[in-house]
This record gives C-alpha cells, sequence and structure tokens, in this order.
C-alpha cells in the first residue's frame, strides 16, 4: 500500500466508517502507522468526524414531518410499550372521556386507528395537521373542526405499527468443530439478546464485531440491539455497515430497520428510501415495508 | 498529481532508534513514544470502539513494545511499525477475549510509559478549534460532511437526500474539506502534518 492508493481509495474515510475488508484494514494499519501524512490525514477525519457527532447539523425535513418529530422521538427508544403509552396518554390528555376504560393500550391505538373514528384517537385539530404546527396549548378544548375525520387516526396506526415492530428474530446455529472467538462473542451477545435485554447485548456484540468486522449477522443484530436500546446513530452505522456487505441473508431486514432507525431521527426521506429497498424482498420484511411505504403515501409522509 | 510515497514521507529505518532502546537509553524510549503511540491508539479505538478502553490498553502496547527492544528480541528493527502492529492486534484481541470471560478492572502496572497519553494525543482544545471551524461552514456543507463523514452514505445517496445532483454532493464534500483545512492549518492535530522523516 502507499499514499497514492490510500487517498485514491479513501480509506482514511472507510476505515473510519468500519467499511475496509479485514486484510485491507491491516494493510491500511500498517501504512499509517510508518506514515505521518496518511496519519495526520486520518487523525484529522477523526476529528472533523468527533466533531460533526458532538453537534449534528440540523436536517431539513419536510414540511408535514415536523409535527412528528416528538412521536418519532419516542420511536428512537424502540420499545413499543413506551411508543404506544405515548400514544395512549395523549389521547387522554386530549380526550381522556373517550378512552376512559380501555385496559389495552395496543387495542387502544389500533382500534381507534381502524375504525375510522379520529374522535377516538386525538383533538388535534385538522389545520394543524395540514400546517404541521402546533397552534393548541395543552389543555385548551379543541375546536370543531377536531372532530372531522382526517389522517391522524392514520397517522396513529403507522406510529402503532412502527412501535409494534419485533426485535428481529435469531436461531442459533449449532456449528461442528471449534467456534472462533469473534462466533463465541456472538453468540454470547445473543443470549442476552434473547432475553430482550438489548441494551446489554450491545457491549458484547461489538467486542464481536470488533473481532470480526466482515460477519454481516454480528453486524445486523448489533445494529437492530443498538436501535433498539435507543442508540439510532449506532443503529445506523452498523445497519448500513450490514447493507453495504451486499448479498447476505441480512439484506432486506437491514435495510427495513435502517428505515426504522431513520424514522427514529425524523429523516422521512431516508427512511423511504430504506423502505423501498426492503420492498423489494419477497420476505416478511419486503412486505411490511410495502405496507408502511403505503402508508406513509396515503399521509403524505414525504 | 500525488507525488510518490518516497518523496511525501517514506519510510525512516528505525534501526538505530531500536539499537538505542536496546542499549538502555530512556530518550529513545520517549521518542519511539511519541512517534507511535497516537498511531497505536487511533488504531485500538477503531478496533475496539471504547476510547477509555483504548487508552489504557496503548499502554501495554507501547510496554510491551520497549520490553522486547530492551531485549533485543526484534528481529526487524527496520520497521518497527510493522512490529508494533502485530504487537497491538495481539493485545487487542487478548483484550477482546479476557473482557468477555470476567469483569473489567482496570491492571496496569507500576511503570506507566504513557501517563498523559489522552493528553497528548487528544488535546481537547485542538477539538474545540475544529468544532467551532465545523460551526463556522455553511449548514448545507456541514449536512453533507455529516452525512458523508458520521453516517457513511455515498455521494448518490446524499444527493437523493438533500435533493441535489452526486456531482454536486462531491464538490461540496471536496470544498468543505479543503476549507476546513484551511482554517485549522497550523493546528497540532487537526493542520496538515509533516512528512515522517524527523528521526
Amino acid at each position: 500500500m502507499n499514499c497514492s492508493v490510500v487517498v485514491r481509495e479513501e480509506f482514511a474515510e472507510r476505515y473510519l466508517l468500519g467499511q475496509l475488508s479485514p486484510a485491507a484494514q491491516e494493510a491500511y494499519e500498517q501504512h499509517y502507522l510508518d506514515c505521518e501524512r496518511c496519519f495526520g490525514e486520518l487523525q484529522r477525519l477523526q476529528a472533523i468526524q468527533d466533531a460533526l457527532r458532538a453537534a449534528p447539523p440540523a436536517m431539513s425535513a419536510p414540511k408535514s414531518s415536523r409535527v412528528w418529530n416528538p412521536w418519532w422521538g419516542w420511536l428512537a427508544t424502540g420499545t413499543a410499550a413506551a411508543s404506544l403509552v405515548a400514544v395512549v396518554l395523549l389521547q387522554q390528555s386530549r380526550d381522556p372521556e373517550q378512552v376512559a376504560g380501555n385496559q389495552n393500550p395496543a387495542a387502544a391505538a389500533a382500534a381507534a386507528a381502524s375504525s375510522g373514528e379520529p374522535e377516538a384517537t386525538s383533538g388535534r385539530p385538522v389545520a394543524e395537521e395540514a400546517e404541521g404546527v402546533t397552534t393548541t396549548a395543552a389543555g385548551d378544548s379543541p375546536p370543531e373542526s377536531a372532530k372531522r375525520p382526517g389522517p391522524v387516526s392514520r397517522q396513529v396506526e403507522v406510529l402503532a405499527r412502527l412501535a409494534q415492530a419485533e426485535p428481529p428474530r435469531y436461531s442459533a446455529t449449532v456449528l461442528r468443530g471449534l467456534a472462533d472467538e469473534a462466533t463465541l462473542r456472538f453468540q454470547g451477545g445473543m443470549k442476552v439478546y434473547a432475553t430482550r435485554n438489548f441494551r446489554g447485548a450491545v457491549p458484547i456484540l461489538r467486542e464481536a464485531a470488533a473481532l470480526d468486522p466482515s460477519r454481516p449477522d454480528i453486524a445486523f443484530f448489533l445494529g437492530a440491539s443498538e436501535l433498539l436500546s435507543g442508540d439510532t446513530a449506532g443503529a445506523v452505522t452498523e445497519l448500513r455497515r450490514t447493507i453495504a456487505m451486499g448479498d447476505t441473508p441480512f439484506l432486506e431486514e437491514a435495510h427495513f430497520y435502517l428505515a426504522t432507525a431513520y424514522l427514529g431521527r425524523a429523516e422521512i426521506q431516508a427512511a423511504r428510501m430504506e423502505l423501498a429497498a426492503a420492498a423489494k424482498s419477497t420476505g416478511g420484511a419486503g412486505q411490511e415495508a410495502v405496507e408502511l411505504l403505503a402508508e406513509m403515501d396515503k399521509l403524505d409522509l414525504r | 498529481m500525488i507525488a510518490p510515497e518516497s518523496e511525501i514521507g517514506g519510510v525512516a529505518d528505525d534501526t538505530p532508534l531500536a539499537e538505542r532502546i536496546r542499549r538502555g537509553d530512556r530518550a529513545a524510549e520517549d521518542q519511539l513514544i511519541g512517534l507511535y503511540s497516537a498511531r497505536v491508539l487511533a488504531m485500538t479505538i477503531v478496533r475496539i470502539r471504547d476510547r477509555e478502553a483504548a487508552r489504557e490498553l496503548v499502554d501495554d502496547i507501547m510496554m510491551a513494545t520497549v520490553t522486547a527492544l530492551r531485549r533485543g528480541t526484534v528481529r526487524d528493527t527496520a520497521r518497527l511499525g510493522a512490529f508494533i502492529h502485530g504487537t497491538a492486534l495481539n493485545l487487542i484481541h487478548n483484550h477482546l477475549r479476557a473482557r468477555c470471560r470476567m469483569p473489567r478492572t482496570a491492571v496496569l502496572g507500576d511503570e506507566s510509559l504513557t501517563p498523559d497519553l489522552a493528553e497528548a494525543c487528544e488535546k481537547d482544545s485542538d477539538l474545540q478549534e475544529l468544532r467551532s471551524c465545523v460551526e463556522r461552514l455553511s449548514p448545507q456543507d456541514q449536512r453533507v460532511l455529516f452525512l458523508s463523514l458520521s453516517e457513511g452514505l455515498k455521494p448518490g445517496e446524499i444527493a437523493t437526500r438533500l435533493g441535489l445532483s452526486a456531482d454536486v454532493v462531491r464538490q461540496q464534500k471536496s470544498r468543505a474539506l479543503k476549507r476546513l483545512k484551511e482554517m485549522t492549518n497550523g493546528a497540532s492535530r487537526v493542520g496538515v502534518s509533516e512528512p515522517h522523516s524527523d528521526r
């Protein structure tokens, strides 16, 4: 390896993003250990990356999505319960009588969303939805226009569906012979994952990923665990890394969960792109992606 | 046009430095640590993704290197970078294995070779300066850099996200990086580095 190749192939950037193959990673490390110029460039990029991550720039969101930012923020936690509780709490704060007596939050959200009775799901004024601007203070009585059927119920449905998204399934593979260190770490992490302790699984899966960065299964479940524990930035990185590995068994699901991560960051366009990619699959993730895209189209979430 | 490697920082022969360390020259040890510890730290952070643990591990890596040089057990002393890389990989893998088997404890020897490594390698003031430089970029430039360097998106993907063409994204990214380099020119951490020929 020489400096020309490092510059031309953007090794520093790809190295920091975990996009190099293990062999290229080693070759690049050996190079910059002896090359002041290339190490200086790596340090500079690393510092820029740190600075950007410490203070991420505001992404211009589509107008229609502005009203949704707090909701997607809830989704960032990746927990269905929290999101659904948020839905129901909002409903109760708007119209407590309509939801009184409903013992099942998920059923409340789903039933309200699918019943075509928007007054049972939200008192948010239609004008507010259209403009994406909050104009009604908490505790204010909603105007009559709020009683009209509108897209809010469908938005709640989309939210509920996203919130109900289950963690990706994992089936342990029994391997003959001696498993390598990365596999042992991965299996350990997935035992924690199976207990739905996603936050606990993350550091172990990170170790596995560090031991073998080329494994799509490790990258995928690390990304999923980060997503489900609320680290959308980490999830985006790992799921994108999974996708960059090409045609693997995790490709479609990685697109789907990456879309969820983007929704958690209120990045609707990016989420749509990933859903579109997932929709090309004929599996379960593909079908879910198609349905979500259709719902987002109806709501004009672009 | 990119200059050949030999012109912009060819690899120096480390044999004299290794020989001085073998003879017990502490100044030579400090020089070795000064030359490599920041690089080893960068590599360790990327591989274990734990900044604090990486700082501790770099001490062990540099200690192992110096110990081997003192004993004269390094075969190819002309390319210490390769030896340090191999040592670092071994210790990083050992660290990852050990970390998964037992609760993590801080085990540092009495003799810490790089007590101020964090300060030496990651000056907060430099990072602060860089942050302020990044903030002075236009919002669009910041978005392009963030999506590229933090999110790892390709120019075509960024273009779709921002409603631009891929060529415009490439130009904006290139200009933004150049602008940052100009703004930070002269800073020890973020500026343009000198060729590796000062040993």
